[in-house]
């Protein structure tokens, strides 16, 4: 038996989805139709030793070609000559669905029907006379129950039985006859070589099509003629009628339908959903609606990113483990550009990708649950309001909503927008509602420039800017190059539902699997690159001698080393401490150069094991070793208490707890008082002060070596540029860097201000911004941030979405421009008049 | 002779037919409770009513279940409404009589005054409704007096001319201008129904409109407006849809 080529077709909330994984199982994949974004799903299905492949096509209301999705379902049916078109018919909705039947009746394809959802018809009082409704359709008609798999063996054998058999003869709807003469006018003016569509459609058919005025066809013709005609005639019968023949005939289709249901299908008056009727008076009630909808929101906003911290922290975990384990190949000293490559590139990079994954899954976890239920609907329709005065539509405020959190579920979220203009708009200004990833650099510029009492303010004032751009930004794409007519917001309210386990997870892998596949290897490829910019060219010389510098350093604590060792009386002139420090040192040297693993580290551990031996065995080293101890027993202490204030705010009830804890187990330590004051001013004065000095040469290493790679010369090429804005080349080199994740600009401030690991708490980098700039130009700073693309993976995520590298270039340029001119204009204003200088 | 004699149509049961037939208009089904209603009679009498028309074959019929047409049930009740229409058109339009008068006049005649002279009527009405000379004077106040010449050739022609000027300037304008003038869904309020007459609108979204089941004589009820006062949640071929107000406005209705 051949594979037979199911097209499955129905309207959107048919259950078609429920079908197609009832029919195929897990036996699916999920594509897109060639150029455009509709998505394409395919499956297979077996049966009786017959093999299905089952298309699920986009759900339509028509074939009117009057969205893209139409037009690729009636495409598919002409192109691709499906063996058969199984229609998923919403039994509780079965007129609107029968719409859509005629229409393809009137294409004249093989048709078997899915009456799906008996059940629930039945259960509302609505009987079916199956052997009348397929004696009207010309084809079987199987009942089915998606959700529980019920009918999916009847209908592929009618679905195979009906491929088997040539084409039936359909019902003719009865049009008016001005509207049957003008289509047989129209007809006999087609001579087959019309334009693209001509060849493809029977003459009928296309003639039809053409007075209805279909948008994808007429413009199409190449003989203009016909068009002028099918015009002429358009016009003539709507001064007749009163309608245009599209509606006269929409009209007749329904006459047809309403003729066959009334015949067909019996109803009792209680055949209304009251159940969702019920839920709709409070979901939409005129004072609950709002706030139920809003507490919803909040839910939503709270799952997709309160609860994806956890998993989030995991796996950067994870990937900070793999990248240690990755690095332990090489040798600990080796200077191994791939051990970087692979550590901190592509490890990093991955985990950098993956890290999304937490939110795309609870995102679409959340979607799949408000879409299957039918809130979706609801939400768009609670909203439309607000969104259209923006001209976007009901169903934008989700996304935009989620972009506070992550603009990449986002913009992932915008699928459910049907419309293009709409989708893209949406996508366009939501880098616009400040995501979380720029919180950090608020929050180390606002406390730098700006006192205490004006923070909230300031954070405030971040936020509406970015939302004026959005809600600015949209209404001027809308009138310029979104124009067009605003899409009619004519959509359908589906009874409330409960979403299959099933769909629910089959949706969440779908996405997360494409995230990955399509977003994460541009994301990947780039923080790759970015990397690379920060990390490359090395500095083969450097402008200072950092080696005699920590030389120096080095020799000035060894000094202070030996006076606090004469101080305590160890050794002479304080021998015994100065050669216990020389020995700490060395085996700190040694844990730098080699793993635990390597031999080198074992031998160097042994030789300072007894050398340690030696130190504290020797007459008097007792006391030598009794201020070993207490260093060790401090360290240790310090240790655990950091451990158990992890988290805690400082003056809290716990907090103090530790801290007695602390002061109680250092009051144990039974040593002479002086030998203690002793250790403290070791360990607090001397070992620290050489810590933070040997930290700043490596801070300035680091520094001059930032300035030297690509992104730096990048970042002081660009000095000229940024300027105006009131930047530098730190500034620049950090934004440059800051494409990776949005955040990623305070920890290089932290670079090219030499002051380490720098976080948005940083008080050390506080002072050098305070220092060096003025807060009008902190402003600008964060401005600049928000008003830029946020990261690489807003890039990936948008070309994905919309199928093309067109937007996201657009994105590029135009974010980048729209932020440098509106700091600009800030800078040059604010110098001009003194604001914040 | 084994198959009951089909009975006749009595005058009485073709005003259940009637009532069945505009209640399925809007529910797809009957309930006896509602015909009780609606012809303003007791609920025992319906039963045996029903009876006797689900025995001819007329609607489907099923103790406490809802009643619904039959194919031929359904030719016969369009055939009474369209003569009580057709009756009472004629009084209001061509003859002027009120609306009330005509109303109680169409129902007593509608059952008595034969078919083809119903039709002659509603044939006449229509064509005079039709024809341009209807734009003349002699209808206006259906006193259907000749303010010319009275007959004399010269007047005639005159005032035929007039009339074909007249109906050359008015034309098509004037069913437009009608159109205009109606309601639309947007101005009923919530709870409200509705039978739509027109589409108006530019092409793709009355398209759109027509496609989800807006047609002309299809009955719509409006169940909400959004918290926010925009889009309407509307009841239209037994599901709910949302359209915009503006969008609405599109849609051409009278109330039902």
């Amino acid at each position: 038996m051949p594979n037979i080529v199911v097209a499955l077709a129905g309207n959107p909330n048919s259950g078609k989805t429920t079908v197609f994984n009832a029919l195929t199982g897990l036996r699916q994949h999920v594509g897109n139709y060639p150029g455009v974004t509709v998505e394409k799903k395919e499956g297979a299905a077996r049966r009786n030793g017959g093999t299905f492949t089952i298309v699920d096509l986009p759900g339509t209301y028509s074939l009117s070609a009057s969205s893209p999705e139409e037009v690729v379902a009636r495409n598919f049916l002409v192109d691709e000559k499906p063996d058969v078109v199984v229609q998923v018919l919403d039994a509780s909705n079965l007129e609107r669905n029968l719409y859509l039947a005629v229409q393809m009746m009137e294409l004249g394809v093989k048709m078997a029907f899915a009456l799906n959802m008996s059940d629930v018809a039945k259960a509302r009082g609505i009987e079916f006379d199956l052997d009348k409704l397929s004696g009207f359709l010309k084809a079987p008609v199987v009942p089915t129950v998606g959700n529980k798999g019920q009918g999916t063996d009847a209908l592929l054998d009618a679905a195979a039985r009906v491929a088997g058999e040539p084409v039936g003869e359909y019902e003719k709807i009865k049009y008016p006859h001005g509207v049957r003469e003008a289509i047989e006018r129209i007809e006999c003016m087609l001579t087959g070589k019309d334009g693209e569509y001509a060849a493809r459609f029977p003459d009928k058919w296309l003639a039809a099509r053409i007075l209805e005025g279909d948008n994808e066809i007429v413009p199409a013709l190449c003989n203009r003629e016909v068009a002028k005609e099918a015009l002429r005639l358009r016009e003539s019968l709507e001064a007749e009628s009163g309608d245009f023949p599209e509606i006269t005939m929409a009209e007749a289709r329904y006459g047809w339908i309403s003729g066959m249901c009334s015949e067909a299908v019996r109803m009792t008056p209680e055949s209304r959903h009251e159940v969702s009727d019920t839920i709709d008076r409070v979901l939409l009630n005129r004072v609950l609606g709002l706030p139920i909808f809003l507490i919803l929101m909040y839910i939503v906003f709270q799952l997709v990113f309160t609860l994806a911290e956890p998993p989030m922290e995991w796996i950067e975990n994870a990937f900070g483990a793999l990248g240690s384990r990755a690095a332990g190949l090489w040798p600990k000293a080796a200077d191994s550009p791939l051990r970087e490559l692979l550590v901190d590139g592509i490890i990093g990079g991955v985990g950098g990708v993956l890290v999304f994954l937490p939110n795309i899954i609870l995102l679409f976890l959340a979607i799949a649950f408000l879409e299957g239920t039918g809130y979706m609907a609801r939400a768009a329709f609670l909203m439309d309001r607000l969104m259209h005065k923006i001209g976007l539509h009901g169903k934008s405020f989700i996304p935009m909503l989620l972009g506070f959190g992550c603009t990449v579920p986002a913009i992932m979220g915008t699928r459910t927008l049907e419309n293009r203009q709409d989708r893209l708009t949406t996508i366009l200004v939501l880098p616009w509602m400040s995501c979380g990833a720029r919180l950090p650099i608020y929050a180390l510029i606002i406390p730098a420039f700006f006192p205490e009492a004006l923070h909230a303010w300031m954070l405030w004032l971040i936020y509406v800017i970015g939302i004026v751009f959005a809600v600015v930004g949209a209404r001027l794409l809308r009138t310029s190059v979104f124009k067009g007519d605003s899409v009619p917001f004519v959509m359908e309210l589906p009874p409330y539902r409960i979403p299959t386990l099933r769909a629910v997870i089959t949706l969440m892998w779908d996405r997360a699997g494409e995230y990955v596949k399509k977003a994460g290897t541009i994301i990947l490829g780039v923080s790759i690159v970015l990397w690379a910019m920060t990390a490359y060219p090395k500095k083969p010389e450097f402008d200072r001698d950092y080696a005699a510098a920590r030389e120096a350093v080095v020799a000035g604590h060894m000094d202070a080393v030996a006076e606090l060792g004469t101080e305590l009386g160890l050794g002479q002139e304080g021998s015994f401490l100065r050669e216990w420090e020389e020995a700490k040192l060395e085996m700190a040297g040694v844990r730098d150069e080699y793993w635990e693993k390597e031999s080198g580290y074992v031998e160097g551990e042994r030789v300072y094991e007894a050398k340690l031996e030696q130190l504290f065995n020797q007459p008097g080293g007792a006391r030598l070793r009794e201020f070993a101890d207490a260093d060790a027993n401090l360290e240790e202490m310090e240790a655990a208490f950091a451990e158990e204030t992890e988290g805690l705010e400082e003056g809290s009830r716990e907090y103090r707890e530790a801290e007695r804890r602390r002061e109680a187990a250092i009051a144990a330590i039974a040593i002479e008082p002086g030998l203690f004051a002793g250790v403290a001013a070791y360990r607090d004065d001397i070992a620290a002060g050489y810590g933070e000095r040997m930290g700043e040469i490596d801070n300035a290493e680091a520094g001059e070596e930032l300035a030297h790679s690509i992104s730096g010369r990048i970042g002081k090429f660009l000095e000229p540029v940024v300027r105006p804005m009131g930047f530098d080349w730190r500034i620049a080199t950090a934004i440059i860097g800051s494409f990776a994740a949005k955040e990623v600009f305070v920890a290089q401030m932290g670079i090219v201000y030499s002051v380490g690991e720098a976080d948005e708490e940083s008080d050390s980098l506080r002072d050098k911004l305070c220092g060096n700039y003025t807060p009008l130009q902190g402003f600008c700073m964060m401005l600049y941030s928000l008003l830029s693309l946020p990261c690489v993976a807003t890039i990936a995520v948008a070309r994905r979405e919309t199928g093309g590298w067109k937007l996201p270039i657009a994105m590029i340029v135009g974010f980048t421009l729209v932020a440098y001119v509106a700091t600009t204009i800030v800078y040059q204003f604010g110098s001009a008049f003194g604001i914040g200088m | 002779m084994t198959t009951q004699k089909k009975a006749q149509l009595t005058p009485a049961l073709e005003d259940y037919l009637e009532a069945i037939y505009n209640l399925c208009r809007f529910n797809k089904a009957a309930h006896s409770r509602d015909i009780a209603e609606a012809l303003n009679v007791h609920k025992s009498t319906v039963t045996a009513a029903l009876r006797s028309l689900g025995n001819m074959g007329l609607i489907n019929y099923a103790p406490y279940e809802a009643v619904t047409l039959t194919a031929e049930g359904r030719k016969k009740a369009e055939n009474v409404v369209w003569r009580h229409k057709a009756l009472r058109d004629f009084f209001v339009d061509v003859l002027k009589v009120d609306e009330e008068m005509a109303e109680t006049a169409a129902c007593g005649m509608e059952h008595s005054v034969p078919a083809e002279i119903v039709e002659k009527l509603a044939e006449f009405a229509a064509f005079i409704e039709k024809c341009p000379r209807n734009d003349g004077e002699w209808l206006k106040d259906a006193s259907f007096a000749c303010h010319g010449g009275g007959g004399e050739a010269n007047e005639c022609l005159l005032c035929l001319e007039d009339c074909v000027r007249d109906f050359k300037r008015e034309g098509i304008k004037k069913r437009k201008h009608h159109m205009e003038e109606s309601m639309t869904l947007d101005a009923i309020p919530v709870g409200g129904k509705a039978e739509v007459v027109s589409l108006k609108g530019d092409g793709s979204l009355r398209r759109r409109i027509a496609e989800m089941g807006i047609t002309r004589g299809s009955l719509i009820q409006v169940e909400r407006v959004a918290p926010l006062g925009d889009p309407l949640d509307i009841l239209v071929k037994g599901y709910h849809l949302s359209l915009r107000k503006d969008e609405a406005a599109n849609v051409v209705v009278t109330r039902a």
